[in-house]
């Protein structure tokens, strides 16, 4: 498995005259935290089997580096959840299955087959990003296979805001029984409404978490009932603002701060009409 | 002998030791012999009457006297430093990123505390991070080699175990939520003894320093996780549960002051970055750190964290450390230019 993270890293000298500055250190599950400390959680929980940690300099020395990590997920679907993480807010960027830089180009991010590849600098000087940008190209090239994001994503209803579609496979919305779910923001129900649809194993344990749902929200004010799909509820919560929860056969779809219950159940309803239960 | 467990070795010990030389005394490491400890000694935090939290907002240029202006507001410094106190700062500092990338306290927040402590007579200054990257090219890049310069306080970066001491966090965890349901901790049920930094444990005076920082694990990294940037068994937390472990951290080590550095916000990709990085241009003062992180998820805009989003906040709550609604708190928000 190390040699597969190994090997799509560009040899010393052959991007530009870019040199490694050490020999590269693969990270496992087990030592992954020592390279991005309780970040590694999250990584592991998206299949991480291996990382492969390199720096190159223009000679091989110095204090400034570009920094690759390049990460084997496993499966395509897990790495496109991690990018997914990666390019919320971020400048969209053409590389591999899909990629995103920094606003302040100070780090790259792509995925391609079960693979994320993120490069990062701690200097703005232009050899050190341009680098970076050519080092990113040819991890790229070294990698092969199929990029299938999540089928799920195109469930999603209409007026999703570009980029912010991710894969969360736990503690969406923050509830730890909502897991496995495609999100999305609207900015048309407010600018950080967030539409969640979680697909589950079967019906009934889609019936679960939205009864742990409904639970959660007793304290709440405004709570009602509402015809959407199998069931549904309407809340005003105290942090997450207007909220609607519908569960249809083994999907449960719902929507966070939004500003307005209308556009939140116009949302909700939308999503819940194109799933088949 | 290597030491397998911890994962370092003498040698590596003594390097650290030689840096503290090498780079002019900037580096300190604190032997102390103390022994049976399990409790730190920084004095109770003291709220002023009629805040619970104050905020300042300024420019980039003025990140310094934000800080002052919102520890003026809270109260001033002095009610938190006597003279000749040994005080303890938390920054962060443990990452080869520079300022702008925010996965760092501002080196301007950072020596504005510093400056207001000496004036304040502390008589000793150590700033605590666990390094995780290169500790000499960490404090370098993320400026806080340059934030100490010319003051009396020092940088630690405690990776050898003979600079903690264990403390029994489940003792300190309360036995019932504020809800009335019987709670057991964590740390007792699967008996985490936790290790924390000797100078941490005897400072008189100890200040939590976080900057406002997205975090894929945690959700954020404000004031309750960055204390786990000063403990030695972080694995254990990872491995039993993330969020109880840090709120029953937060029972057992409590922060004279809160200084948390929303100058910037590192909105994703945290808590290394380099992500996607706002500006709020604000400092937060409090001694409430449940209040503290509940208020300053407000920065992180890109994803839209809201406090119930982070089960440590609603945890820490329903213990008692804490309040999370903000519509509860008594907010002093200014700007640094206001009278």
């Amino acid at each position: 498995m190390a040699s597969s993270v190994l090997g799509l890293l560009p040899p010393s000298g052959s991007v530009n005259g870019w040199k490694l500055v050490k020999i590269p250190h693969v990270y496992t599950p087990t030592s992954l935290y020592e390279l991005i400390d309780g970040e590694a959680d999250a990584v592991k929980s998206y299949g991480f089997i291996t990382c492969a940690d390199a720096h190159y300099s223009p000679d091989g020395s110095g204090q400034q580096s570009v920094d690759i990590n390049v990460y084997d997920m496993s499966k395509p679907i897990n790495a496109f959840g991690l990018f997914s993480h990666d390019r919320q807010g971020a400048t969209p960027l053409s590389i591999g299955a899909g990629g995103c830089q920094t606003s302040d180009g100070t780090g790259i991010s792509f995925w391609k087959g079960e693979y994320l590849v993120r490069l990062a600098v701690t200097t703005h000087d232009a050899t050190y990003l341009g680098g970076m940008k050519s080092l990113a190209q040819a991890v790229s090239a070294l990698i092969h296979g199929s990029s299938e994001p999540p089928a799920l994503l195109r469930s999603l209803p209409s007026g999703v805001k570009p980029g912010s579609e991710s894969y969360e496979l736990s503690n969406v919305a923050g509830h730890e029984f909502i897991n496995n779910a495609v999100t999305g923001r609207y900015p048309s129900a407010g600018s950080s409404a967030e539409l969640f649809i979680a697909e589950y194993p079967s019906g009934s344990e889609a019936a679960g978490a939205y009864t742990k749902y409904l639970a959660y929200e007793k304290s709440n004010t405004g709570l009602s009932n509402l015809s959407i799909g199998s069931q549904a509820f309407g809340v005003l919560d105290r942090f997450s603002r207007n909220v609607v929860v519908s569960q249809k056969g083994r999907y449960l779809v719902g929507i966070v701060r939004s500003d307005r219950m209308a556009d939140a159940q116009g949302l909700v309803k939308a999503a819940v009409g194109k799933l088949h239960g | 002998m290597p030491d397998q467990k911890q994962g370092l070795s003498r040698r590596q010990f003594i390097e650290v030791a030689a840096g503290a030389t090498a780079l002019g005394g900037l580096y300190s490491l604190n032997f102390v012999s103390d022994t049976n400890f399990d409790r730190m000694r920084a004095r109770d935090a003291v709220r002023p009457a009629g805040v619970d939290l104050s905020v300042v907002e300024g420019g980039p240029a003025e990140y310094a006297a934000v800080t002052e202006r919102a520890i003026k507001e809270f109260g001033g410094i002095e009610q938190f430093v006597h003279k000749g106190d040994h005080v303890v700062l938390s920054p962060n500092m443990g990452w080869m990123r520079t300022p702008d990338q925010a996965a760092t306290t501002h080196p301007d927040v950072l020596r504005s505390v510093i400056q207001l402590c000496e004036k304040a007579g502390a008589r000793k200054i150590t700033c605590i991070d666990y390094t995780l990257d290169d500790w000499k090219l960490a404090f370098d890049i993320c400026g806080a080699k340059d934030a100490v310069k010319g003051t009396i306080a020092t940088l630690l970066s405690p990776t050898e175990s003979a600079l903690y001491k264990d403390v029994d966090i489940a003792a300190l965890t309360p036995l019932t939520t504020t809800d009335g349901h019987d709670y057991e901790s964590r740390h007792k049920y699967n008996q985490i003894m936790q290790k924390i930094p000797r100078d941490m444990l005897l400072a008189d005076c100890f200040i939590c320093m976080p900057v406002v920082k997205d975090h894929e694990a945690a959700v954020i990294t404000i004031s309750m996780k960055k204390l786990m940037g000063n403990i030695w068994n972080r694995k254990d937390y990872h491995r039993y549960g993330l969020h109880d472990c840090i709120a029953e951290l937060n029972c057992a080590v409590k922060p004279t002051l809160i200084v948390a550095d929303a100058t910037r916000a590192l909105q994703t990709r945290g808590p290394k970055g380099p992500g996607e990085v706002t500006q709020p241009n604000k400092v937060v003062v409090g001694i409430d750190p449940v209040a503290v992180d509940s208020y300053c998820c407000q920065f992180l805009t890109t994803k839209g964290i809201t406090p119930d989003q982070v089960p440590h906040l609603m945890l820490a709550n329903r213990l008692g450390r804490g309040e999370i609604d903000l519509n509860k708190l008594k907010l002093k928000e200014i700007g640094v230019h206001d009278a």
